[in-house]
């Protein structure tokens, strides 16, 4: 009667072992709903800048690529077409003896009409409207454009000709794009800088909700550690859940972007991310946790350290 | 021993807990009694004087000592301190937890030991759901199940009626044969006459020693 017996756990009904319940309450508590709202409308706000980020990077890198180095120089028709031909070809020799010119090409009259079709339909090849003639220009790689110098050079040869410059065009694009990645990584750093101080105000306000319980373990020997990990979960799990909400809402509102801009498709190029942005993008809700995570570990250490 | 400016509520107290010595702890309400617990069991550092827990100065010990020491130490606290959204059996399960003790072990021990005290049914009872003797015995049961080498309940018995109160007394009478040190602080005087413990009675701060002998290694210390 005395001792506690052994062998008693027979008629001791228990439902099968559960997973250890966590001391710090999880449910009904009024911090989790904000923490969770908090975190979804920061990840969706950086998962947004990281799209901006990484669809900017792409275009431009597209960009560069079809028009770094290229001029096209256009010749008004004349009615013609014999002698356009011909001032065209005059031109094209005379630029490509410029050291600057890597190669200049006269485009024929059937490329030139291959070129406008999208806009003004079939022509039929037979020369019946009168087409200005182009010339496609591919600058020696590195060599930055005397645009003046090359302006006196075509004058003096066609002087009706008119230089169509990609590279101001480029240029105006790249600081475009330079801006909005500023910009894209402005609203980031904030977006993190606002995460960080929300998880630290919720990992010192769950410690004061939790006073009580907290106290109580201290009291039987838990270590600040095991506190503070049991804080990191809550905020983890609570993070992790709004992140995820935030992606959602983010693909969503790219996916409807996407259709809208599909109608306007056929002038601009169709927004792609590539892999790498597409990793940053899908792991965000993952980072963020992981930051929150060690912001509450490492805030409620502090707070703990304060305590006897 | 004292609080902010307030004066002395504890004084002069000099005395040991020999390992596996039982006391009871007397005295009149507000004579100090849960003070001077809150100091052995490490909620308090003394204000003057040392206290010497298991050989060790407290006050040199490290913040991770001071947490594996209250480890060594189980607690009734007078006011329970059940974590209230927990169940009967993960608050009695938690100091095995914090112990790092394996769920197989832990689902072994706990319905056991809650069976003794007579709680076998409300294994999955949250501290509300229950009455305030039955809240008691969860503490009680919290605080022996890793058995500890200091074990101090401070009134255990104030919530329940005379024949489970010497049943808990059995529950500690046993963890001293068991080895454990332990401490009783009541002011049920009928209860403490049916125990042949000395006793410790602390009169407006200060400490006079009745009855029973003193023997032993002087390891848990207390001093203040
Ligand atoms: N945190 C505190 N701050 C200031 N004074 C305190 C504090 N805790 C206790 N006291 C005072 O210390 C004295 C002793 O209190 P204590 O709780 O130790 O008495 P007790 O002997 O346990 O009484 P009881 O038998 O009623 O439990 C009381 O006068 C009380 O007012
Ligand atoms: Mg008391």
């Amino acid at each position: 009667m005395r001792k506690p017996r052994v062998a008693k756990t027979a008629d001791v009904p228990r439902a099968p072992a559960k997973r250890a319940a966590s001391p710090l309450r999880t449910k009904g508590d009024p911090g989790a709903r904000t923490l969770m709202v908090i975190a979804a409308t920061a990840a969706f706000f950086a998962i947004s800048a990281l799209m901006v980020l990484a669809a900017g990077t792409q275009l431009v890198s597209q960009w560069r690529w079809a028009f770094d180095g290229a001029v096209t120089i256009q010749i008004p028709a004349t009615g013609d077409a014999a002698a356009d031909t011909t001032r065209a070809a005059a031109l094209a020799t005379a630029l490509e003896a410029s050291d600057q010119v890597a190669r200049a090409r006269a485009l024929g009259p059937q490329e030139i009409e291959r070129l406008i079709e999208p806009w003004l339909g079939s022509l039929d090849g037979t020369g019946s409207i009168p087409l200005p003639r182009l010339i496609d220009v591919r600058l020696v790689s590195g060599a930055t454009l005397d645009l003046a110098a090359l302006e006196r050079r075509v004058k003096s040869v066609v002087p009706e000709a008119v230089i169509d410059d990609h590279g101001r065009w480029v240029q105006g694009l790249g600081q475009l794009a330079r801006t909005v990645e500023v910009l894209a990584v402005t609203v980031l750093a904030l977006v993190g800088l606002a995460v960080v101080l929300a998880v630290g105000l919720a990992a010192r306000t769950a410690l004061a909700l939790h006073r009580e319980t907290v106290d109580i373990l201290h009291l039987m020997g838990a270590e600040d550690g095991y506190v503070a990990g049991l804080l990191g979960r809550l905020v983890f799990r609570r993070t992790l859940v709004g992140g995820l909400i935030g992606l959602a809402l983010a693909l969503a509102t790219l996916s409807l972007a996407g259709q809208i801009g599909s109608g306007v498709g056929a002038v601009l190029p169709p927004l792609t991310i590539g892999m790498e942005g597409w990793i940053a993008i899908l792991t965000a809700p993952l980072t963020m946790a992981v930051i929150s995570w060690l912001v509450a570990r490492t805030s409620a250490l502090a707070a703990l350290r304060r305590r006897v | 021993m004292r609080f902010g400016r307030s004066a002395d509520i504890l004084t002069d107290i000099d005395f040991a807990v020999e390992p596996g010595s039982f006391h009871f702890l007397t005295g009149p309400s507000g004579a100090g009694k849960s003070t001077l617990m809150k100091l052995m069991y490490l909620a308090l550092l003394p204000s003057r004087g040392a206290l010497t827990l298991f050989g060790h100065d407290v006050r040199k010990l490290s913040r991770r000592d001071l947490a594996a020491t209250r480890r060594e130490i189980g607690v009734v606290f007078q006011d329970f301190r059940l974590i209230r959204h927990l169940t009967a059996f993960e608050n009695v399960a938690l100091p095995l937890r914090l112990s790092g003790i394996d769920d197989r072990t832990v689902n072994r021990h706990v319905p056991e030991l809650l069976d003794w005290v007579g709680l076998a049914d409300h294994l999955d009872a949250v501290p509300q759901a229950l009455s305030g003797g039955q809240q008691q015995r969860i503490a009680i049961a919290r605080a022996v199940i890793s058995r500890p080498k200091l074990l101090l309940a401070d009134e255990p018995t104030g919530n329940v009626d005379d024949r489970l109160a010497m049943r808990l007394l059995y529950l500690f009478e046993e963890m001293h044969r068991m080895g454990s040190a332990v401490v009783v602080a009541t002011h049920n005087e009928a209860l403490v006459s049916r125990f042949p413990y000395p006793r410790l009675m602390l009169e407006r701060g200060r400490l006079a020693r009745v009855g029973g002998g003193m023997a032993g290694r002087d390891e848990s210390r207390g001093r203040q």
